[in-house]
């Protein structure tokens, strides 16, 4: 036996935890703690994991506790499938840990870092922090638990390639499973649309027909348009969340239509270029049309501007609709007009939930927090949660479009009753044609998306970028020198951090885009 | 002898350290005891302040990224240059500024006057007690809460705009850019006027009224008994009172984080310790949000130097 090793670390990593431990006391708050070494992280080699336990032919977990932690958007799906991984594999729910939209930072990161036992056994975070999560070294490679799962060929097959490959792998091995796949999709008022009297005067106007836009200059119209006609009732033409968490995806909607790129070979940011300015504008004329205040909008202001029909159509993630109940549809983006003459149409992959086990965990518990993930993110359970209005979870695999899943859409939900987080248990449209023009649309914008960066160090990229995005907004700034200075503080992330390591992530994460054909 | 030496030779008389009595026949004094008896608070102070401090010190000089894997590497004062040469930490150190010095200034001179009125022109006790405990109930709030509480009364549609188009003036976008900070500084005025009133009250209650009736019948003036007998003697009071505001204000976050969502629109309404919050817990950039502190803990150290010396001679 070596005798360096110390409870399976070596000396020298027990000396170092010790002197970070006493660092830890010492300022007395996690940061220290969770500081707790430079490991590498990532790439663990591949180990053999039994498959799970059968008694009498079925799955037995034996009734070990698996807690999960997940931000609002995932809704109260554990709650609901409770009774349902009990009885399939003898595993209890215990009651889920929440945080607050976007805080994945300070919720997740301190305790993953830490190196200290996971006090979850499952986690659901946005997409974009896979890389920072498996850098830590503390994430669970799944891959031989999911070999030994039956029927996970046939699920893994299913998953949208750039999900699947972008989003939940790092480094060629599989670290999460999908919850929500998110994207953009342009939402509208029908009553607005169909009103007679605002049809003939856009049509005298614009010389079109007033429908969903299918540019980003005619979206600009649309807007203007819709604000000077309802302006007097209160309502507004569009909107759209300028909190730094989230404002960039607007623009990857806008810019990405536009040929943006996060960076060149040499790794110098290119969100300044021409393509990225233009498309900054485009979000500052269609804050001209939005309600007063917009610059300081989070993403929940305007989910309550839509439910209190404040806003006539807006560009948002597809569950807008769902939230909106019947006066709301949706369809595909805009885009922009190529010199080619066709239109180019590019849907923020923004967010987009992912499930992980945490590696420090009893083996028992983590087969079964693995095996959980798994069938939560199955169709068997997921074409439920996807087409419920008490969550934020959208489409990500091909069963979410079959005919079974959009009449899913105005049904209620079999898995669940009701309660005081959700009284109600009814499909959200009331015709399958609804639901249909719905799935078709998110279908679209999933056909269209434009990836989100997710390797080490994304969060501190996006969260810059919209930042900048919100001077902008607000007016401190011209869209150029919003970007133009977002693009110097890129820059310095990059050598921070490493311009080799860095240029190594996303040339990695070029190559899987160019693979998906995106 | 003159008699000032004299005076002098019985002034070091009092303050020379008593005799000691020689140790007991067969034991002698050892060296070690004193210095094992005060060994727990050495290593206490060591262990909680000195080395985390020489530790924060010797990260604040590496690049250091522990959520992403990547090694620790020196890189010397760059960070130090980085951040003072970096505009949002103006801007935030502006933020602080105007937080410090207009908030802290408007709660002494309202704290100060509130406590001298309820002193001097209310006569009922009972009315003293409700009205002091009414100012200082805010303070009992938590500050998570007040921004919560002001939070809501800033936006768009709250009771602040509703009151004002009440009288015929446009809407205020209170947590915009040019309003937030002084929006917050409304809050904080709000909740911690109470702090220095009750220390100011507590102060002039404990006068002798003697003192001010025999002003009083010399024919002094309210306005010259105020300036020339409460406030000096309330000086040392007065100072606590800012000292302790001082020191809060300096620190600010968590009703700044709430009110203006983060410091936004942008980072308008940053202030510097927020910009180390998020450096060291969003990016978890630990070497940078080092740096910050350190030049936070350095202009404070600048600071408490000034106001000293500044308190010495005025002594």
């Amino acid at each position: 036996m070596d005798d360096n090793r110390v409870q399976g670390i070596t000396r020298a990593e027990a000396i170092k935890r010790g002197l970070y431990t006493l660092g830890a006391l010492g300022l007395g708050g996690p940061l220290l703690a969770a500081c707790g070494g430079d490991d590498e992280g990532g790439g663990a080699a591949a180990k053999t994991i039994a498959a799970p336990k059968t008694v009498d032919g079925k799955l037995d977990f034996g009734g070990v506790e698996i807690r999960a932690l997940g931000d609002e958007f995932l809704g109260p799906i554990w709650e609901w499938y409770t009774d349902d991984l009990e009885k399939e594999a003898n595993i209890q729910i215990a009651k889920p840990v929440k945080f607050a939209f976007g805080t994945e930072s300070q919720a997740v990161t301190p305790k993953l870092i830490g190196n200290t036992d996971a006090p979850w056994n499952v986690i659901s975070y946005a997409a974009w922090f896979l890389g920072d999560f498996v850098a830590t070294g503390n994430l669970e490679p799944l891959d031989p638990y999911l070999k030994g799962f039956e029927g996970y060929s046939d699920y893994n097959a299913g998953v949208t390639p750039v999900f699947r490959e972008l989003y939940c792998k790092s480094k060629g091995q599989t670290y999460a499973l999908m919850a929500d796949g998110d994207t953009h999709g342009f939402h509208y008022r029908v009553s607005y649309m169909e009103n007679p009297t605002l049809q003939r005067s856009y049509r005298r106007q614009y010389n079109r027909d007033l429908g969903p836009p299918r540019t980003w200059d005619e979206y600009i119209e649309l807007a203007a348009f819709l604000t000077k006609e309802l302006k007097g009732d209160g309502v507004y033409g569009t909107q759209w969340a300028t909190e730094p968490a989230v404002s960039w995806s607007w623009w990857l909607d806008t810019a990405g239509s536009l040929g943006v790129r996060y960076f060149d070979e040499s790794m110098k940011p290119t969100i300044n270029s021409d393509a990225g300015v233009k498309g900054l504008e485009i979000m500052l004329r269609l804050s001209e049309s939005s309600p007063p205040g917009v610059e300081n909008f989070s993403n929940n202001d305007t989910i309550s501007n839509w439910q209190e029909g404040k806003i006539a159509t807006q560009a948002w993630w597809q569950d807008l609709t769902e939230f909106a109940g019947k006066d709301s549809a949706d369809t595909r983006l805009p885009g922009s007009m190529g010199s080619d003459g066709k239109i180019k149409i590019t849907s923020a992959m923004a967010f987009s939930r992912l499930l992980s086990v945490p590696k420090n965990q009893p083996d028992e518990a983590k087969q079964a927090a693995v095996w959980a993930a798994y069938r939560i993110s199955h169709p068997d359970y997921s074409l439920y949660s996807v087409a419920d209005p008490y969550n934020g979870l959208e489409p990500y695999h091909t069963a979410h479009w079959t005919p079974e899943a959009v009449e899913q859409y105005t049904k209620p939900n079999p898995k669940r009753g009701t309660a005081k987080d959700y009284p109600e248990n009814k499909g959200i449209f009331t015709s399958v044609e609804r639901a249909q023009n719905h799935v078709d649309a998110i279908r679209t914008s999933t056909e269209t998306g434009y990836p989100q960066p997710n390797w080490p160090g994304a969060g501190e990229y996006l969260r810059v970028l919209g930042t900048e995005i919100q001077a902008a907004a607000s007016g401190q700034k011209t869209a150029k020198g919003a970007l133009d200075d977002a693009a110097d503080e890129w820059a310095a992330i990059v050598e921070k951090r490493g311009k080799e390591q860095q240029q190594q992530f996303y040339s990695a994460f070029l190559a899987s885009a160019k693979r998906l054909g995106l | 002898m003159s008699e000032r030496s004299a005076g002098a030779e019985q002034v070091a008389a009092v303050l020379a350290p008593p005799p000691v009595a020689p140790p007991p026949p067969g034991r002698t004094r050892s060296a070690l005891l004193p210095r094992l008896l005060i060994a727990p608070a050495v290593l206490v102070v060591a262990g909680m302040a000195i080395y985390p401090s020489i530790w924060s010190l010797w990260t604040s000089l590496h690049a250091w990224f522990p959520a992403s894997g990547i090694p620790r590497r020196w890189v010397g004062l760059d960070n130090y240059i980085d951040v003072l040469s970096s505009a949002r930490f103006w801007n935030a150190m502006k933020n602080l500024v105007y937080y410090v010095v207009v908030g802290v200034g408007v709660e002494m001179v309202l704290g100060i006057a509130l406590a001298l009125a309820l002193v001097e022109f209310v006569r009922r006790a009972w009315v003293r007690v409700a009205l002091l405990t009414l100012f200082i109930m805010p303070m009992m709030l938590a500050p998570a809460v007040v921004g919560d509480i002001w939070r809501f009364m800033f936006q768009r549609a709250g009771v602040l705009n509703y009151l004002l188009e009440t009288v015929g003036l446009s809407a205020q976008n209170w947590t915009s850019a040019e309003l937030g900070i002084w929006s917050v500084i409304v809050s904080d005025i709000w909740q911690w006027t109470g702090l220095t009133m009750l220390i100011v009250f507590a102060g002039r209650a404990a006068m002798p009224e003697s003192l001010f009736e025999a002003a009083r019948l010399d024919g002094a003036s309210w306005w010259f008994r105020t300036t020339r007998i409460t406030l000096p003697m309330l000086r040392e009071l007065i100072i606590i009172a800012l000292l302790l505001r001082a020191m809060d204000s300096y620190k600010l976050i968590d009703s700044l984080f709430i009110i203006t969502n983060r410091g936004a629109p942008g980072t308008s309404n940053e202030v510097t310790g927020l910009m180390a919050y998020t450096t060291a817990f969003v990016d978890f950039d630990i070497g940078t949000a080092a740096t910050i502190t350190w030049l936070l803990g350095l202009i404070a150290l600048v600071l408490m130097r000034l106001f000293w010396i500044a308190f010495r001679s005025n002594r």
